[in-house]
């Protein structure tokens, strides 16, 4: 099933910042390496409101982005800022097959420290309120 | 033969019943937003709230509506630890004990029944 964290790491893997899908970039899921890395993961929102006049039926959902680097490095400090930067998008198209289109992700405020993980490494959280074409079968 | 007839109306009284309605509507929002979020608080605390010494879950806290102008209302509520977000945040690979997301949750649970809150706040209320 794609979901608006699939097509967000889409837009992020294209924004040119150094992030590649199943290299450095996942969805749903943080694995232990490499140590500099960035996480997507999907969890619900307002769920579905309908269009009126016009404009299209739309699913809110919320995407959590945890960047992650070696403890030794500022390196996910200065990603998740560029993350930021580069991950609030209005009207995204995927290319993806199957991928959801988003109307628009918008941040609930810039990546913060979340502390280290279980392996000491830095770790960064920041919150999109992601907002989904709703594709209505007739 | 003609005849002219005047009506004068004074909309002063019912300018200021319209006003003091408005008024009342927007205290009246925000005591159901309290209520709303003393709700939310609760179904966080029973139902996701990772619990170690308790101090986290005892930490919560939901403020007295505040007022933004003639037209918002505010309620400010959430967890006063200081590792309080920390652990919000927490990826689940982190192999922490409970649920992280632990308020998102709870809000999420009792907006898909938002309308029904308000129409029957207001109905108490006003």
């Amino acid at each position: 099933m794609t979901t608006a964290a699939d097509t967000l790491a889409e837009a992020l893997e294209a924004a040119g910042i150094g992030l590649t899908r199943a290299v450095n970039l996942f969805v749903d899921i943080l694995p232990d390496t490499p140590d500099l890395c960035v996480a997507l993961y999907n969890n619900p929102g307002v769920g579905v409101t309908w269009g009126l006049a016009g404009n299209p039926a739309a699913n809110q959902v919320r995407v959590q982005i945890v960047t992650r680097s070696d403890p030794r490095q500022p390196a996910a400090r200065t990603l998740a800022q560029r993350i930021h930067q580069a991950a609030s998008v209005t009207d995204y198209q995927p290319v993806g097959l199957n991928l959801p289109r988003i109307l628009a992700a918008m941040s609930a405020g810039p990546p913060a420290s979340i502390g280290r993980d279980p392996s000491g490494r830095a770790s960064f959280s920041e919150n999109l309120d992601v907002t989904l074409e709703e594709v209505v079968l007739s | 033969m003609s005849s002219q007839f005047r009506v004068h109306i004074d909309t002063q009284r019912f300018e200021r019943t319209l006003n003091e309605f408005a008024d009342q509507t927007v205290t009246t929002a925000g005591e159901v937003l309290y209520q709303v979020a003393q709700t939310i608080l609760t179904v966080s605390q029973s139902d996701y709230v990772p619990v170690v010494t308790g101090n986290l879950r005892a930490s919560g806290f939901v403020d007295r509506p505040v007022r933004h102008g003639a037209d918002e209302i505010s309620v400010e509520m959430g967890y006063s630890t200081s590792y309080a977000w920390a652990r919000h945040e927490a990826p689940m690979d982190w192999g922490q004990a409970g649920h992280s997301k632990y308020l998102e949750r709870a809000i999420v649970d009792v907006l898909s029944d938002v309308d029904r809150y308000f129409t029957e706040g207001f109905r108490r209320f006003m």
